[in-house]
This record gives C-alpha cells, structure tokens and sequence, in this order.
C-alpha cells in the first residue's frame, strides 16, 4: 500500500506527539482531584509501568513483520471471525477519534472561542487532518521533526516562565493520604494514552528497522509520559491540588498565569499552540490507522478514498458521543479504562496468541 | 433546510472527488464500498442534522461496561 | 473515457476556492479593538434588595492615548444592579456603548455588604468565565461604597485602576504591611481548611464628590485621594476585622512575604533608631508533642542601619548586636501581636497553621481537619526571629554627638 516508510527516530516522534495529544488537556484534573498533591505520582507510576505493555506492543509489532493490526487479525482468525475482531478494534479508534475531536472541540469552545458552534471548530480540524492523512505516513513523519522542537521549545517556555510562581509547600504531605488512591488515579493515565497505543499496530509495519523502532516505542512513551508528568507536576506546584482539580483545563490555567517580571503576560494562547499541534498529530495517526485499518478489512486497494467519508462520520459522532462535558468526565472516569483495556490489552493478547498459534501451524506444515 | 442543502452538498462534492478516480481505476469493488461508505457517513450526517435523538454509541458502551465495572469496583 | 458527471479541473477547483472562503474568513468571535470597552477595574458589592451591584471602570482610549487630552476623565465608570452577578454584567450593555472586555482586568473591589455576606458566589464567574485571567488582584473597600472607589480620580497616574494596582504592589514591596492577593489565591485559602484569606483594603480620604470630578487632579495635592489599607482578615468567606498595620507586618513576616521595610525603636539615650530591612525569610513547622500540636515559626531578617536620632557608639561591636536584639524584639512583638489578635479576637488561621500541621503530620491532621478553628485558638506557637544588620550606610557615625 504505497511506499511509505518512516525511520524510527520519526516514529519516536509520532509516540510522543500521540502520548501528549489531548492528554495534556484531560490527565491534571482527574488525578489531581483523586490523588490531591501526588498527582504527579498518579501519573510517573504508570508511565513507568507502561513501559510493559508498550513492550509486549513493540515485541507484538517486530512479529507482526509487515502484516498491519488488521492484517495479522484476518490471518490469524480467518475471513469472518478475523473481521470481527477487526472490527471491534476499528470501531475502537473510530470513536477514540471522535472523542479527541471533541476534547479540542470542547477546548476551543470553552476557552477561546465560546460563540462558534462546535460542528464548525471539528469540521475545520478535520479538514486539516484529513488534509494530513492523506499525504501519507511519510508526510506525517516528517512533518512531527519539524514541529517537534516547537513543541519542545514552547514547553520550556511554558516551565520556564512559570517556575517564579512555584510553591513546594503545595507537594507536601508526600504520600499523605496513603497510596491507594495514586493507584486508583493512576488507572486514567493507564487508559489515556497508555493503552491507546495499540493504534500503532496500524503504523508499526512502515517503520524501517523493526528492533530500533521497538525500542523508540518505548523511548517515545517514556518521554511523552515525562512530559504529562511534569505537567501535573507544575500544575500542582503552582495552584495547588485544590484548584488543579477545579480547573478543566489546569494547564491552559497554568499558561494564563504567565507573568514575567510584568512584561510578558497574556501569552497563553503561544502555549495552546502545544495542544494544537500534538493533538493535531494524534488525530492523524488515529485517522490514517482507522482509513488503512478500514481499507485492510475491505481488501481495498488505497485508504486514501475512504478518508472524507470517514470524516463525515466522525464529525457527527463527536457531536452525538457525549451531550454535556459532565457525560464525559463520567465517562472517562468511569468506563474508559475497562474500554481501553479490553481493546488495548485483551485484543492484541488474543490476536497475538492466535497469531503464534498459526504461524507455527503453518510453518510445521 | 440549509444544513440539509450543505450536507448534500458536501456529500456530492465527496463523491466526484473520490468516486470517478475509482472507476477510472477499474477498482469497481473499492468504488462500491465507497458510496456505501458515503451513504452511510450522509445519512448519520442528515440525521443528526434534523435533532433527532441519535442513538449514542457511547450509552451502548456504558451500558455493556456497567455489570464488569459494579464487579471492578466490589 | 471520461465519465460524464465526472468534474473537470475548473469544477473541482471552484468548489475548493467555496469552501474555503466559506470557513478561512475566521471571523466567526472575532471582536475589533474598537468594539470593546477595555475594563480595568471591577466593583462588586449587594444593595438593600440584595441584588448585585456592578461597578466597571472602562478606559477612555481617545483620552488616554492622545498628546492633547481634554476634559473627559480618562476612564469612565458604569454601574448596573442584577439578581446575579452574571446578569448584571450583562445588563452593563445598556449602559455601556462597547461590550465590556475583561482580559487586561487589574484589580476587583469588593464592597462592604458582599464581603460580611460571604464572596464565593461573585467569586464563582470571576474565575469561571473563561475571559478572565487569573492575575488581577482582589481588595476590599474600607469605609467607602465601592463606586466612590472606582470613580475618584487619581493624579499622575491617569488610569485609577493602575494606580491603585502599582500602590498595591509598591506597598506591598517597600512597606510590607499589605498583601496582593490574586483571584486563584483567594479562591485556594477560602477552599482550603487549614488556611484562612486576608485581602487588602483601600481607603478613600476626602470629599467622594470631588474625587469623581477633573478638579481633583487639578490640584497640586489632590484633595479626594485612594490609599492602600492593612489586611483584613477572613474567615471562611466573610470579612470579620482588620489587622492594624504592625500586625498586618507582622503577618507578612510571619509568612516570609516581607520584601523591604522599616523597624524602629527607641535608643538607650533619648531618641530613636531605624532600621532598613532589605530581605526576609520565613519558614513553619509543626511538632506534635504528646498528641498536641505545636507550631514554630522561623523568621531570617537582614538589613541596614537606616536612620540614627540618637547618641550610640556605631563603631562598637556590641551596640550593633544590641541593635539586632532589639530589631528581632520589634519584629517578634508585631508577629505575636497579629497571632493573638487572630486566635483570641476573631478565631481566624490566617497564617496557615493547619496547612502546616497537614503538610508535617498528616495522619493527626485527619483527626481534626473539620474541628480546626476550635483547635486553633489554642494553638501553641513559637515565634524565633534572627536579624542580622550588615551595614550602616554611608555615614559611620550619627549626627548627634555626645555633649
């Protein structure tokens, strides 16, 4: 399906974009609100632990060799029951696109532009994204090595410029309510992104140097996942858990109150440009993962057609996915992970183990 | 009334995008699964577009989740 | 073969070019500078029916940014009334010629009536609303009505607003008896329970007649003038007392925001000596001691010899240890004083004990997170202060001289 191939320092890049992409916006609050002032912890914890299942993933995809997600399912399961899986795995980034729609869409719309109807905001990001997908896997690699240092760059920026206002006293008691409810917080980083990483499957065959492309799968979600970390970290430090957990969008908070020495201020919508282009580039990958994984099942020659109508779709399920952002916090509190974990764990698991099964069936016979 | 004019619109504007380049391909097969594609994303579009209560996936989800999650958290 | 809907380049390109022009104008809540009536300070307070009453001083931007001003004051002030603060920002639109543009806000007022009858719900859309950002300055009107406030007119500093905020801060930083106090500040110790908020005050002086007129910066000494008062102490979300000002100094020692300040006090002979503090540095702890708690506060002092009225030896090393004994006595006595004046008057932790006491032993904490004011009260706290005065300005000796 074309030539297109990205190096593995490409795809580390796409990882860390993926990872950051809207999660910036949703991880602070819940983790603040569950895990108070070790909401960093809630988050260093599975970033740590994640790197298990980014293995597993990475070790999945080397096996894989040049066989897609989708690919490997009807292989390993057959025309119907392999169709099936797939199809549960579609849907899964169908709606998980949906959803990061709206989490830029509800962003747009409660901080900077509240009058514009939010088909119009979703419409115009897709169209950009749409735009993105494409031009193919390679144009999307390339293109997060030219935003990447952006994105590096106005995050210094942000940490830089509101390290004058940090409070250390806001960190402590240490572990003060015991750590349960850190591993309870912490299951929110576990199901966004963590496990959502299992939309790289769909990516992972067009990666030059499968063993190097393993290991910057791990790298990539390490870094992304320092970077949420240290997000939370500062939210903490500067507003308190209390007021991080006030806030929907604390880290939009946290740029707001940029205040350098009375010249530089009101700066904020410079920081924004983070969230824009990382979940501008998670919304690619989800998007080009869910038209190839789409043309996979139907056998069908190019994704590229699929893409306008999948857009349509999309559009209209990011409007009917949620009616008020209170579904939604719901909803990700509450029934998101056990999604996540039965589409990024339990799913590649039985594909994985089916797969074994049938390549050693094959190759025996 | 407007919106259901720019949906079809944009509809048609997607199938004389995708649609010809197909056929002159003689991929017949792609192009199908295109239009039915393009049919089905019109008519959640046309749908949705009239407000119409719209069948959530989400609720479905939830409600699927509901038993594993009470079990989860006992 | 070409099919026969299929679109030629043209057809394709047209459509493009529509849709383009449809969605890139982006203009959809686009709002020119010249619609928008740029708010720089904002009154709340209650009336008699108990209904909000919004005050916002809009700049004049033909008075402030031309070289040849005239009559008009440079900023004006509008006031509405409505059952919600919401609705009365939104009732200001008959009043207000532009829609009311909140972004560059540099201090609320809150009147009298509001801050007895408790802030959290003015302060829910100041911080809701996503137009307002998080760093304008919150203050309280002492013994005026908020309107007064924001309509006096101040001399050299053409936007009152502004000169009420560069007071705040200079005050803050060369004085130490006041405290700025952001929004999210406010909102983070109203919520919290082991820490109660102080806010400033502002205080009006003269005629509120002739302050909302020009004649009053006319004048080489303005006679309606707007000063920055000492703190007022909260508990929960109601104003309940002032700290005079050495107390409110000592609170500021007391939490390490002392930037620079004066300390004087009477000399062995006849006279007087003042000290410059140049930098402060406080830290708390809280030991339990046989399930009591206890709590020390450790404050760092250096500074200058500022001003001598009186006979003493400078050159002598021990006159220098006897001025930092008695600066550290000065200082501990105004902590002490705003200690007391907290537990046994209005029962109000402004200091922040109870964060102390969670941040060191968080498990006693929990034990009494929901009875703290009654602890409070007798609650047992150290205060050890250590001054340190490096240098005595320019002169070694004083002016007087013995005989």
């Amino acid at each position: 399906m074309g030539n297109h191939t990205i190096s593995p320092r490409q795809f580390m890049y796409l990882v860390i974009l993926f990872t950051v992409g809207s999660s910036i916006l949703i991880i602070p609050t819940p983790t603040a609100a569950m895990a108070k002032q070790d909401a960093w912890l809630s988050v260093l914890l599975p970033v740590s632990a994640g790197t298990l299942i980014i293995w597993f993933l990475s070790t999945f995809g080397r096996q894989l060799e040049n066989k897609t997600f989708v690919e490997a399912a009807i292989f390993a399961f057959g025309n119907w029951f392999g169709r099936l899986l797939s199809f549960f795995y579609l849907s899964f980034i169908f709606i998980l696109g949906a959803l990061v729609l709206r989490n830029i869409g509800d962003f747009m719309t409660t901080q900077i532009m509240p009058d514009t109807p939010l088909q119009f905001t979703h419409i115009l990001f897709l169209l950009v994204v749409i735009f993105g997908a494409r031009q193919g896997l390679e144009v999307i690699g390339r293109s997060s090595e030219i935003f990447i240092p952006w994105i590096f760059l106005l995050l210094f920026f942000l940490f830089f410029s509101i390290s004058p206002q940090i409070n250390l006293d806001n960190l402590q008691p240490i572990l003060g309510g015991g750590i349960k409810p850190i591993l309870s917080s912490s299951l929110t980083y576990l199901g966004t992104p963590l496990l959502e990483m299992v939309i790289f499957l769909m990516v992972f065959p067009y990666v030059k140097e499968k063993k190097k492309a393993g290991r910057a799968w791990i790298l990539g979600a390490l870094i992304g996942g320092l970077i949420l970390t240290l997000v939370t970290l500062f939210s903490v430090l500067v507003m308190g858990s209390d007021l991080t957990a006030l806030n929907a969008y604390p880290s939009y908070e946290l740029a707001k109150k940029i205040n350098l020495a009375g010249f530089l201020e009101g700066v904020e919508i410079i920081v924004a440009i983070i969230w824009m282009l990382t979940i501008f580039f998670k919304l690619v990958i989800i998007y080009f993962a869910c038209s190839l994984g789409t043309a996979n099942f139907l056998n069908m020659e190019d994704y590229r057609p699929l893409l306008l109508p999948t857009g349509m779709g999309m559009v209209v399920l990011s409007i009917v996915a949620y009616p008020d952002v209170a579904y939604f916090e719901a909803f990700l509190g509450e029934t998101w992970f056990l999604y996540a974990l039965t589409h990024g764990m339990l799913l590649p698991l039985i594909i994985w183990a089916g797969f074994m099964i049938k390549r050693a069936h094959t190759e025996s016979s | 009334m407007w919106a259901i004019i720019a949906i079809l619109i944009v509809a048609g504007a997607i199938f004389f995008m995708e649609v010809p380049k197909l056929k002159k391909k003689k991929q017949i097969k792609d192009m199908w699964y295109v239009i039915i594609l393009l049919a089905l994303a019109t008519a959640a579009t046309l749908y949705e577009s009239t407000g119409m209560e719209t069948p959530n996936p989400l609720d479905f989800i939830q409600s699927v989740y509901a038993p594993i999650r009470s079990w989860f958290q006992n | 073969m070409r099919h026969p809907l299929a679109p030629h380049g043209y057809v394709k390109w047209t459509l493009v070019w529509v849709v383009m022009v449809l969605t890139l104008t982006g203009c959809w809540s686009s709002r020119e500078l010249d619609e928008l009536g740029v708010a720089v300070a904002i009154g709340v307070d209650k009336d008699e029916d108990d209904r909000y009453v919004l005050s916002v001083q809009i700049i004049n931007p033909s008075e402030v940014a031309s070289d040849a001003p005239t009559t008009r004051p440079p900023v004006t002030l509008y006031t509405t009334t409505g059952d919600t603060l919401f609705q009365a920002f939104r009732n200001m639109t008959t009043h207000s010629p532009r829609k009311v543009y909140v972004s560059q806000l540099r201090m609320v007022v809150l009147g009298p009536e509001i801050v007895n009858e408790g802030v959290t719900p003015a302060l829910d859309l100041l911080y809701r609303n996503h137009e307002f950002r998080p760093t304008f300055f919150v203050t309280v009107a002492r013994d005026a009505s908020v309107s007064d406030i924001l309509s006096t007119l101040t001399p050299y500093e053409r936007i009152p607003a502004k000169k009420l905020m560069d007071s705040l801060i200079d005050t803050e930083e060369n004085l130490g008896i006041t405290k700025s106090v952001t929004i999210d500040n406010l909102i983070a110790d109203v919520r919290s329970n082991g820490k109660e908020a102080v806010l400033p005050g502002i205080l009006m002086e003269g005629d509120a007649a002739t302050g909302t007129s020009t004649t009053n910066v006319e004048k080489v000494d303005a006679p309606t003038k707007l000063s920055i008062d000492g703190l007022s102490i909260f508990r929960g979300d109601q104003l309940v007392g002032w700290l005079k000002e050495e107390e409110s100094q000592g609170y500021n020692y007391a939490t390490g925001t002392v930037q620079s300040t004066i300390e004087t006090f009477a000399c062995d002979n006849p006279g007087t000596l003042s000290v410059e503090i140049l930098r402060s540095n406080a830290s708390m702890d809280a030991q339990l001691r046989s399930g009591k708690p206890t709590i020390t506060i450790r404050v760092e002092v250096e500074g200058n010899v500022g001003e001598v009225d009186c006979v003493i030896d400078l050159s002598d090393d021990d006159k220098m240890k006897d001025i930092n004994k008695k600066t550290e006595e000065v200082i501990e006595k105004k902590i002490n004083a705003a200690i007391n004046v907290t537990q046994e008057e209005y029962a109000s932790d402004i200091f922040g004990f109870g964060n102390v006491i969670h941040r060191n032993h968080p498990a006693y904490w929990k034990q009494i997170k929901y009875d703290w004011k009654s602890h409070f009260s007798e609650l047992e706290v150290k205060t050890d202060v250590k001054v340190k005065i490096r240098r005595k300005g320019k002169s070694t000796q004083p002016l007087q001289s013995e005989g």
